[in-house]
């Protein structure tokens, strides 16, 4: 007799069980191994157990195991000498494990089918006690008049934890949209009562409903001020939540770092001139592209350069861009009056700023800007570092992807 | 696009001002009338196209978010039924940086995004009518 079984790896358990029954059907009862099988099967039969991934179980029909192999062992956790001999509820938790035998005996006396032939998800125990749910599958044999069941198992922890990741994760998506929506809703409603405030204190400083006096010009000064104030707090809390919401919309094209600075230097160098910084400017002298949207890499540079002018009093402001492999470097150097060591892992956090009155310079801002910036670079898988000395200056470093190595070549190529 | 240059004005300037937001329409009457300008509001889409049939004005400010229709289907009805280009300036309490594109693209000569300043209102409309107030 041939066995059916080829040494190469069974992909489908249905079928290798389909073989496995038939060639146990096809074997004359002997002493040897398995009690049924030639010396030769049994080893063939033994081997074919002890290399396949999923947990193979045999028991009789008063529920003792009668074989369990490698895969089995590694399953449970326990030696196949503990096993053998034992009552096959020991593998299971309760309620399962109270309720085995009975089932096992009703099915004797009725032929109703739970598991087998059918297969399902049930929990098992191991050895340390420790459950785990697993995909199980029996089928039943007569051999030499004795009824078997044979089990296999496949333990389902991975993909349940695969499953209960990518639940995880379309949660948290349909919670951040939620939230995003939130924001953008509060953000318009907010600005609707902003409006009349802003509005009509403007009327009353312009004096449209008749002259005010000095001191209730300044009062009313005030209140617009603050207004405003909320008002680019709201902005900032708007732009921040379109942020969030880009990635699923992200539209990028063919960008030059190097021409999108020199556009937003336009707009920059007016604000550097006012303050007489100097903006030094290290480029080189050929496109650097990379696949972003344009107005949002104008807007990184805007965000950063005005910062450095901003906190900057007296030397000078240095852009420096360049590229090396795959990635370009943007660096915004200035000597400036620079960050508290224990202020700088807070810079990126919105309103961290505002709320801890860190400038003792009284210089305005929300401390929304490089929250707003970090999340752009990184919506561009770019990166953001920024290191201080204070009283010294600010150094900030970013690392953004090549549009693409070849595309590049390519376009440099052209160029 | 024919703009206000080449329109014979009338003295002082009718503008239709289509808001739901009585505050907001109280704000820009005041402004408007100091500044020289007759104005008439409506707080509905549908109250403002009836009301056109009867007079015309220079120049339109349409709030987007109208509690009949939207600012939007107003503009685009009232093209319908007017036979003359007559600026149309949309007001919109959103920010993002795609709605003001989007209003052009549907058919507004301009935008105005609240809260605006007496400055950005008087701005705008002068851009399209020849004022001559203050």
């Amino acid at each position: 007799m041939q066995c059916p079984f080829s040494k190469k790896k069974e992909k489908n358990t249905h079928n290798f069980w389909l073989k496995l029954k038939v060639f146990i059907r096809s074997l004359s009862p002997t002493t040897h191994g398995y009690g049924y099988l030639s010396g030769l099967a049994a080893a063939n039969l033994q081997a074919i157990l002890d290399t396949t991934v999923d947990s193979i179980i045999t028991i009789n029909e008063s529920c003792i195991v009668k074989a369990f192999n490698k895969a089995a062992e590694k399953m449970f956790g326990y030696h196949k000498e503990e096993i053998i001999g034992q009552n096959v509820k020991i593998l299971m938790p309760e309620p399962y494990h109270s309720e085995h035998d009975e089932y096992v005996q009703n099915y004797l006396r009725t032929g109703e089918k739970k598991v087998i032939g059918i297969g399902r998800e049930v929990v098992a125990r191991r050895k340390d006690g420790s459950t785990f749910i697993i995909d199980l599958s029996v089928s039943e044999v007569i051999v030499s008049q004795e009824r078997l069941f044979t089990a296999i198992l496949r333990d389902l922890t991975g993909k349940k934890e695969a499953e209960k990741i990518k639940f995880e994760n379309i949660r948290i998506e349909t919670e951040m949209k939620a939230k995003n929506s939130f924001i953008t809703m509060i953000s318009h409603e907010l600005r609707t009562p902003l409006h009349a405030i802003m509005g009509f204190t403007e009327c009353l400083i312009n004096e449209i409903d008749g002259p005010l006096n000095e001191t209730q010009k300044a009062s009313l000064q005030h209140s617009y001020n603050a207004s405003q104030h909320l008002l680019q707090l709201v902005n900032g809390v708007l732009e921040l939540s379109r942020i969030a919401t880009l990635q699923a919309e992200k539209k990028t094209e063919k960008c030059d770092l190097v021409y999108n600075l020199n556009a937003c230097l336009q707009t920059i160098e007016p604000l550097a001139n006012q303050k007489n910084i100097p903006l030094v400017k290290v480029l080189p002298d050929k496109p650097v592209y990379v696949d972003a949207n344009p107005q949002h890499i104008q807007q990184i540079y805007f965000n950063l350069l005005s910062n450095a002018i901003k906190f900057t009093d007296q030397g000078e402001i240095t852009i420096t861009l360049n590229s090396a492999k795959d990635l370009a470097f943007i660096t915004i150097q200035d000597t400036g009056i620079g960050i508290d060591p224990q202020n700088l892992p807070k810079i990126f956090i919105p309103f961290a700023r505002s709320t801890r009155n860190v400038d003792e310079h009284e210089r305005p801002g929300l401390g929304l800007g490089l929250a707003i910036t970090k999340q752009l670079i990184e919506l561009y898988n770019g990166t953001i570092e920024v290191s201080s000395v204070k009283n010294t200056g600010t150094t900030f470093r970013i690392k953004l992807p090549f549009l693409d190595e070849q595309k590049q070549r390519q376009e440099n190529a052209i160029t | 696009m024919n703009k206000s240059k080449d329109k014979k004005m009338l003295s002082p300037n009718f503008i239709l001002l289509i808001e739901d937001t009585p505050s907001h329409a109280e704000l820009v009457i005041r402004i408007l009338t100091h500044y020289g300008f007759e104005i008439h509001w409506e707080k509905k889409g549908y109250d403002a196209l009836q009301f056109v049939t009867e007079k015309k004005p220079d120049l339109f400010l349409i709030d987007i978010s109208l509690p009949d229709i939207t600012g939007i289907e107003v503009m685009q009805k009232l093209r319908h039924q007017l036979h003359t280009h007559i600026p149309m300036i949309a007001i919109t309490a959103h920010s993002m940086s795609g709605t003001k594109d989007e209003l052009l693209q549907a058919g507004f000569d301009d935008y105005l995004s609240k809260p605006f300043t007496i400055n950005e209102l008087i701005g705008k409309i002068k851009k399209y009518l020849s004022v001559s107030s203050e």
